[in-house]
């Protein structure tokens, strides 16, 4: 008998095996991959990162390096070493998994896992051997797949998914682009930086659009630059596959269809929780017509004995959401009462400029009737973008009118992935923009645009501008 | 505004004692939380 089962390995699932071995419980993890990690060690975070980073390396090479002093002649890109060192990349990452389930004593139980009942979970082999498990407590974490259309079909050859855009033989003539959400976006970036044409048609009237307005504008002016062809309001009616020419047929709102040929065709709009063969009903848990698990307020499903996180329930699908869940519900197992501030996980966009965002976008509080301050600072004028080149992008600071409290982080720029960390910290001790526009930032950095963003948003007195 | 805000692990501590962050002084910058306050922190007698 356990204490707990995790069913799932994702950031989510393995990081609450973890937390409840670190308290104390006897704890298991089920996965029904060759390997712990889920969809973001696997086929997500860490290998979209992966290429993105090896594709801005050569974009650098081709484009900026020249600039920068350094002639290069015969500039090519070797695509296979690139997908093979993202593979070791994903390699390295699932074994410190691996490692980790060893050290903490998480029993590992390759399989499918399905309920029983509600303490009782039978893991499937892939020979078709099974095993049944009692636990406790059991944590559903089995995250989510990629959603399609209808009228789609997914011939995982040049009708693909993200799964498959990771993996693909040679860098495509012409991308097309299905949804201007995260995924499409990255991954459309990481080819055209590698000479793809790409072309993305988005049903909105702007690119990644839960975030504030002013990011998706501006992301769409630098992924401009970079080549994308962008089709806003165009609504995808058909997507056809003849031999190695695709044509994705889309309606514009003077309902003129437009035809888009290429060669690949990526679907990116958006993930839906994934509960196949989990016989959710026998346990006595409850899922939604969204297809989600539901869950109280304490993560809690409609078992008692039963949670679930991540992916596969309400809220944002996010690694880290995922893994603040995980170590939430270990935590309320051992009857300690955590809390996870939802309104402070922020959200970044990989793509260079970087998106990265944490609490009210503009929208949000405005459609709250919220009376606020904004204050903004563009690269283009700080000395350490200027010195790298990297001038794209500003600093949005929401602050409220009144006690000047910070409602709001918004940032488009260089390393803005790694910049928001100061705006969750701000906000979670409910700084000011004045308190942060009095703190000491090294000069030159970038975080000095975060600094004169909140000046301008205090009583618009930036230095820099 | 500051006052009465616990910080996060403050507020965890505050709720497993079952403290309301309103009945204690924080010691921090304008009166927020700190976790030593929560610490500290005893539940009111009714």
């Amino acid at each position: 008998m356990y204490d707990l089962i995790v069913i799932g390995s994702g950031p989510g699932g393995y990081v609450a095996a973890i937390r409840a071995a670190q308290l104390g419980m006897k704890t298991a993890i089920i996965e029904k991959y060759p390997t712990l990690g889920g969809t973001c060690l696997n086929v997500g975070c860490i290998p979209s990162k992966a290429l993105l980073d090896s594709s801005e390396h050569y974009h650098n090479a081709a484009h900026t390096f020249k600039n920068h002093g350094i002639d290069l002649s015969a500039l090519k890109v070797n695509f296979k070493q690139m997908v093979t060192r993202k593979r070791e990349v994903v390699h390295q990452n699932v074994e410190g998994i691996q490692y980790l389930m060893k050290k903490n004593k998480i029993d590992v139980h390759q399989g499918v896992g399905s309920f029983k009942d509600k303490t009782t979970i039978i893991v499937t082999k892939d020979d078709g051997k099974t095993e049944e498990l009692k636990a406790k407590n059991t944590i559903i974490a089995t995250g989510s797949k990629p959603t399609s259309l209808p009228f789609i079909t997914l011939d995982k050859e040049r009708v693909i998914t993200s799964t498959e855009a990771l993996e693909l033989k040679e860098i495509p003539k012409h991308l097309v682009i299905i949804g201007g959400g995260v995924i499409g976006l990255e991954l459309g970036s990481v080819y055209a930086r590698l000479g793809a044409k790409v072309s993305v048609v988005e049903y909105m009237d702007g690119l990644i659009p839960t975030m504030d307005k002013t990011m998706g504008k501006e992301l769409q002016k630098s992924l401009k630059k970079l080549g994308f062809e962008i089709y806003l309001k165009h609504k995808v009616t058909a997507v056809e596959r003849k031999g190695k020419e695709v044509t994705v047929s889309a309606e514009n709102s003077k309902k003129e269809t437009v035809k888009i040929k290429g060669d690949y065709v990526l679907v990116s709009i958006g993930r839906k929780p994934y509960t196949d063969g989990l016989n959710a009903a026998a346990a006595g848990v409850k899922i939604n017509e969204k297809g989600q698990v539901e869950v109280d307020e304490h993560l809690k499903t409609s078992a008692d004995n039963i949670y679930a996180i991540g992916d596969v329930i309400k809220g944002a699908m996010l690694a880290h959401k995922a893994e603040e869940e995980g170590v939430f519900v270990a935590e309320t197992l051992a009857g300690q009462k955590p809390h996870v501030n939802y309104l402070l996980i922020p959200g970044v966009v990989y793509t260079w400029p970087e998106v990265a965002s944490v609490g009210y976008t503009e929208e949000q509080l405005k459609e709250k009737g919220k009376k606020f301050k904004t204050g903004k600072f563009p690269f283009m004028a700080s000395g350490r973008a200027r010195a790298s080149g990297d001038v794209d992008g500003l600093v949005k600071v929401l602050a409220d009118a009144e006690t000047d409290e910070i409602l709001g982080v918004h940032m488009i720029g260089p390393r803005t992935a790694d910049m928001i960390a100061e705006a969750v910290v701000a906000m979670e001790y409910r700084a000011s923009a004045e308190d942060i526009a009095r703190m000491s930032h090294a000069h030159p950095t970038y975080t000095e645009a975060f600094k004169e963003a909140c000046l301008a948003a205090t009583a618009n007195r930036a230095l820099h501008t | 505004y500051a006052t009465g805000h616990a910080s996060p692990a403050a507020s965890k501590i505050l709720s497993e004692k079952g403290v309301d962050p309103a009945t204690v002084k924080g010691s921090g910058k304008d009166g927020r939380i700190t976790k030593e306050d929560a610490e500290k922190a005893e539940k009111a007698k009714p």
